[in-house]
């Protein structure tokens, strides 16, 4: 397997893991070896049709971005169906807010994994792991956001770490970062809040 | 895509029309890539169905009785040294839905059958 295609596998897989993070086991088991399956099976057809790497790993990245909507919204309806569920009556401009918040963190995940495909277009590395870089720290913005009343701590955790990883990766718009990371931390803070944390609601 | 209440949406219809013409071709059960081929194959389009789409609608499809599943042996899999498949089958109810348009009149049913193995 070229490394283009390990790239776009392992993204694909980083992105599972990501957004089946906190579910049960079997519904993480699952969708992991579903995924798991189909990139194999995907890769040992188009060994077959002997495609070339850079369409593979471009066809592999354009099923993840395509499908990470639906990624989401599956996990919040697995998450609604099989977790303990913390009973927060939300207002309509928090919700607004929640969508709009998960936006913003989606938006760098998408970026990265532009800025991926852009590079193994081009035969390049260096983009291609910055992009990298880009897509983890956003992932986990998003999976500490989801997770921000179930798991608040481990929530914030992951919303600052993506927030500082971002910063870092971005550094020549810090002017802008600063005050969004710090908007999205405090998003968590106090969506955690509502869910009674740190009065116990708060486990990792 | 907005999904219109109480209606199948195109790819879930896809997915149900691809499964029994495979299922009419001697291939009783699918797997999620070999569905996703032959939908695209189907709307004749440049890529296969985006991975979140494709397992999110087998799995609404199950959920609504129109889909059974059932794991692989892992054996099987270990064997020809590759991950393990999740077969598919179209039910009676999902070809009663498919027939009458894709109009959903039937309450959901609960996920898994007794004693379906999990990965």
């Amino acid at each position: 397997m070229s490394r283009i295609v390990s790239l776009a596998t392992g993204l694909t897989r980083a992105w599972t893991a990501t957004y089946t993070t906190g579910l049960p086991g079997e519904a993480k088991a699952s969708r992991r070896t579903e995924i798991e399956c189909d990139l194999w099976e995907q890769r040992n057809a188009a060994a077959r049709a002997c495609e070339p790497s850079y369409a593979v790993a471009a066809h592999i990245l354009a099923r993840l971005i395509l499908g990470m909507p639906s990624d989401m919204s599956w996990r919040a309806h697995s998450a609604a169906r099989h977790e303990r569920r913390v009973q927060v009556k939300e207002s309509r401009s928090g919700r607004t807010l929640f969508v709009l918040a998960l936006a913003i963190a989606a938006l760098p995940v998408l970026m990265g994994a532009g800025t991926i495909a852009g590079d193994i277009t081009n035969d390049g590395g260096a983009g291609a792991l910055w992009g990298l870089a880009v897509v983890i720290a956003g992932s986990a913005i998003v999976a500490g956001l989801l997770m921000s009343q179930r798991k608040p701590v481990l929530g914030l955790r992951l919303v600052a770490v993506g927030v500082v990883v971002i910063s870092a990766l971005w550094f020549w718009v810090l002017f802008i970062m600063i005050p969004i990371g710090v908007a999205l931390i405090a998003f968590a803070y106090f969506r955690g809040g509502r869910a009674g944390w740190p009065r116990g609601a708060g486990t990792v | 895509m907005r999904r219109k209440e109480g209606a199948l949406v195109p790819l879930e219809v896809s997915i149900l029309e691809a499964g029994i013409d495979l299922r009419l071709r001697g291939l009783p059960a699918f797997h999620g890539f070999l569905i996703a081929k032959e939908v695209k194959q189907r709307q004749d389009a440049r890529l296969l169905t985006a991975h979140g789409t494709l397992y999110k609608a087998l799995d609404r499809l199950q959920r609504s009785g129109f889909l059974e599943s059932e794991w692989e042996d892992p054996l099987v899999a270990a064997d020809e040294g590759r991950p393990r498949r999740r077969f598919y089958r179209v039910t009676a109810v999902g070809e009663a839905a498919l027939a009458r348009g894709g109009i959903i009149t039937t309450q959901p049913v609960p996920q898994h059958r007794p004693g379906l193995a999990t990965p």
